[in-house]
């Protein structure tokens, strides 16, 4: 998949990304504990069965890394510098084992800076949604991405 | 369990986690693969050696959710319902493989919440900093946090 350079990056564009993830236990378990995440809700299905979701919450930085894992793929893996900077993000439903999350990006502003750098920073809304088409993360940030210069 | 409930988190205070852990190649290299981060940034160190850091970062969402997990045993584990959300989230400084993170964390406000009974909302400033005592990402956040007498307390 061809990543965009700075330049193809129009502000009001808007990207339904194509690839979709069924975010799995071994997603949510794995991540959570590589990342040093004991939260019961995340790790413990009987205390989660007893919490108020009744089942076992996927940890939202779980989310957060798969939503953005499907747009840096489909657009800007080559050209994406790894510099960036989020104004927000919202969560503003639960994700479970077994929810199949797409991701759309929509393009809502840029700024070259001076025309010697190497980068330009593209402003992003980007959101995920689940298999019934309910918002499960907004994120509105920054990402620093090459010139074709 | 060691979270705190919504009384026990005093405003203005900072806590400094026990909890610290170098960030490995192989942490990396997984978190990428589970999410599909295809980055040459962060997976390639030929690709890596021609950036102006020289070697490859660490995906920076593998960054944020260490820093935020290191706060969970001795915060929230058992005493939260959720992530809100978060605001201001910023990674001045790089962190490459090898690099040993810390976390702290600093309670900016809170309030009881006004359509669920029994938990609160309260504003979380975490900060992730490194060997050299470099604040590498910081972020506001909002939890809703359980009260002691509140619905979901096990």
């Amino acid at each position: 998949m061809k990543s965009l350079a700075f330049e193809e990056l129009e502000p009001g564009r808007v990207y339904d990304h194509g690839l979709r993830r069924t975010i799995t236990e071994v997603d949510n378990v794995g991540l959570s504990c590589l990342t040093q995440n004991l939260q019961p809700l995340h790790i413990d299905a009987d205390f989660a069965a007893r919490s108020r979701w009744g089942r076992v919450l996927v940890d939202s930085m779980v989310t957060i890394g798969v939503i953005m894992g499907i747009h840096n793929l489909e657009l800007t893996h080559h050209t994406a510098s790894g510099e960036l900077r989020i104004k927000e993000v919202k969560f503003p439903n639960p994700v479970f084992h077994g929810d199949t999350l797409r991701a759309r990006t929509t393009i809502t502003g840029k700024d070259g800076g001076p025309a010697a750098a190497e980068c330009g920073a593209v402003d992003c809304l980007l959101e995920g949604f689940n298999q019934q088409g309910v918002l499960v993360m907004s994120c509105n940030w920054t990402q620093f991405v090459r010139k074709a210069g | 369990m060691a979270g705190l409930f919504y009384e026990e988190l005093e405003v203005g205070r900072t806590y400094e986690h026990s909890v610290r852990r170098t960030i490995t190649e192989f942490d990396n290299v997984l978190y990428c693969g589970l999410t599909m981060c295809l980055s040459p940034a962060y997976l390639d160190h030929e690709a890596a050696a021609k950036s102006k850091w020289k070697k490859p970062l660490v995906n920076p969402f593998l960054v944020l959710s260490n820093v935020i997990g290191m706060h969970v045993i001795e915060m929230t584990a058992g005493t939260t319902h959720g992530n809100l959300g978060m605001t201001d989230l910023e990674f001045p400084v790089p962190v490459h493989p090898g690099d040993t993170l810390r976390s702290r964390t600093t309670i900016r406000s809170k309030r009881p919440s006004k359509s669920q009974k029994g938990s609160g909302i309260v504003i979380f400033l975490h900060e992730g900093v490194n060997q050299r005592g470099e604040v590498v990402m910081k972020c506001d956040r909002a939890a809703l946090m359980i009260m002691r007498d509140g619905e979901g307390r096990q």
